[in-house]
């Protein structure tokens, strides 16, 4: 793999399971999963971004608040992203 | 009888191996290239006969014939003037045939005999030195050449008749310096921003690991100037990433006095640039802008006035890393792995994300105005996003945990974490509330 791999960039299977949450994170990127309905790449997506924060704080191990935070910058992109219908000019 | 010199064709950053040949016979006097030559190497010959009388040499009354091997290769640019000459001073015995047999050689002429500076020759370089040759460029370019390997055999003249001398023996040109660019001034520093701790925390961690970042803000809350401090706290490139990143901005005439940077990229075209500008081609088939960023951010300011053509070419590199320009007869690949950071207004007026706002003039989308979207998933807009809610300022100890973040080691492997980011503040700074702008009465 080359150096200049990052967390962004490395393949979906090496951030599987280096991002591997704990117990409690775990059940928060499947209950997510399902009520925001990621895709795979928005789930790997998010695994990434956890990874970074749990590096940031140093831990080995991503966990439940590091998964929480990755998905709330996710949850904005979204809302803005999709094009919405227009607000009526009256409502 | 024929004379054989060594020079490249680029494609992409690969400098591939081309044969200069020239045969000068009896026959109509006559001066020809051929082996699928573009226009400026058709052009060459004009400028390889002026450049020679300049330099003292008359062209022999006969037959010369220039070839360049293998034909079926598609030869661009301007770099095969100096071969041209050589081989044909070879041919004429104006240098010693066997001097140029060890050499790779490229560079354009001037009319006056003088050799002027070309894109590529770091990969030039490292091709040459790769086939166990040595390697003749312009002067201009020498100390970018020299990067190739500390023990080539490096000759950057200025002239034809310097590199006579050369040969003669009368003087003996030395080796050139491999150079570092200086660093260019200060940067801007991320402790200029007020506030939007949100947004600087989400900087920061698209700093450590690399990931695609979208501001979405009103106008004025510092989108563009948050972005413009991202540079500031990027690591410097490695040694190998600063070899690749600067072969692209060798092949781009970029490389400013030969001398290459370990700053990363940070590239902010404008929404109003051409496809070609922006994913590469055009003439030559140049690397756009998308490679130039490559190790580096690409910055997209204003995300949607940009076309929906050009928004949907950024989706194969960020998808592969790479970017693939289809040229007429052949195909180019650059690298293409960047960071892309983005701004944009919510709506038109800007204010649609403000409390207590309703828009009532539309809101934006990476989609165009006016137009339908041009792709369903539009996920490629970033994994983060900023908030703008107030968070805890930024901390040296965050900026030291930021070098472990940066690299996802490969398993099994330790490796040695990337200096200090320069700009961060050394303390935590303290900072007003967020700014959030006037609201009319
Ligand atoms: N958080 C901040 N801290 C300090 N100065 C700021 C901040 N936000 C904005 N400014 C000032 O406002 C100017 C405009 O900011 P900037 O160009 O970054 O706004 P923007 O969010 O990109 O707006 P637009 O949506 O119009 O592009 C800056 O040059 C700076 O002087
Ligand atoms: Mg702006």
């Amino acid at each position: 793999m080359p150096a200049s791999t990052t967390n962004a960039t490395c393949p979906a299977s090496l951030i599987e399971e280096a991002a591997a949450p704990d117990a409690e994170g775990t059940a928060l990127i499947r209950h997510a999963a399902e009520t925001m309905r990621l895709s795979a790449r928005g789930f790997h997506r998010t695994l990434r971004v956890a990874r970074t924060l749990a590096d940031l704080d140093g831990e080995e191990r991503v966990r439940r608040l590091h998964l929480a935070e990755a998905l709330s910058y996710r949850g904005r992109t979204e809302g803005v992203a999709a094009a919405r219908p227009m607000p009526s000019p009256t409502a | 009888m024929v004379t054989r010199v060594a020079t490249v064709a680029f494609e992409g950053i690969e400098a591939r191996a081309v044969d200069v040949q020239v045969q000068i016979a009896p026959g109509a006097v006559a001066f020809t290239v051929v082996g699928l030559p573009d226009k400026a190497v058709a052009e060459s010959r004009e400028r390889v006969r002026a450049a020679l009388i300049a330099s003292g040499l008359a062209l022999p009354a006969k037959r010369i014939t220039v070839n360049l091997a293998p034909a079926d290769l598609p030869k661009e640019g301007s770099h095969y003037d100096l071969p041209i000459a050589l081989a044909v001073m070879g041919a004429i015995g104006a240098l010693p045939e066997d001097a140029l047999s060890s050499y790779c050689v490229l560079g354009e002429l001037a009319l006056d005999g003088s050799i002027t500076a070309v894109a590529g020759v770091l990969p030039a370089a490292m091709a040459a030195n790769g086939r166990g040759l040595g390697l003749i460029c312009p002067a201009a370019t020498g100390p970018e050449a020299a990067w190739a390997a500390g023990d080539m055999d490096v000759l950057a003249p200025r002239s034809l008749i310097q590199l006579a001398n050369h040969f003669k023996g009368s003087q003996v040109m030395a080796r050139p310096r491999p150079a570092i660019a200086a660093p260019a001034g200060t940067m801007p520093d991320l402790r200029d921003i007020k506030g939007q701790e949100g947004a600087k925390r989400a900087l920061e961690i698209a700093a450590a690991g690399g990931h695609n970042l979208l501001f979405n803000g009103p106008p004025g809350a510092g989108k563009s100037m948050l972005a413009a401090r991202l540079p500031s706290i990027l690591p410097p490139l490695d040694p190998r990433e600063l070899l690749e990143v600067s072969m692209i901005q060798s092949v781009a005439g970029q490389l400013k006095d030969g001398a290459l940077s370990n700053r990363r990229p940070f590239r902010q075209p404008h929404h109003s640039a051409s496809m070609a500008a922006l994913v590469g081609g055009g003439l030559n088939a140049r690397p756009g802008e998308v490679s130039l960023a490559h190790g580096g951010v690409l910055f997209l300011d204003e995300l949607p006035e940009f076309t929906p053509q050009v928004l949907d070419s950024l989706r194969q590199p960020m998808e592969t890393g790479e970017v693939m320009i289809a040229r007429a007869n052949h195909r180019v690949t650059y690298p293409a792995r960047f960071q892309l950071v983005a701004a944009m207004n919510p709506c038109r007026c800007g204010m649609a994300l403000e409390p207590g706002y309703t828009c009532r003039r539309g809101r934006t989308s990476v989609a165009p105005r006016n137009t339908a979207p041009a792709s369903p998933d539009r996920s490629w807009t970033g994994s983060i996003c900023a908030s703008k809610s107030p968070r805890s300022p930024l901390s040296t100890s965050s900026c030291r945990r930021r070098r472990k973040a940066r690299r996802r080691p490969p398993p099994g492997s330790r490796r040695r974490g990337i200096g200090r980011a320069p700009g961060l503040p050394a303390r935590p700074c303290r900072l007003p509330p967020p700014m959030r702008p006037v609201r009319p009465p």
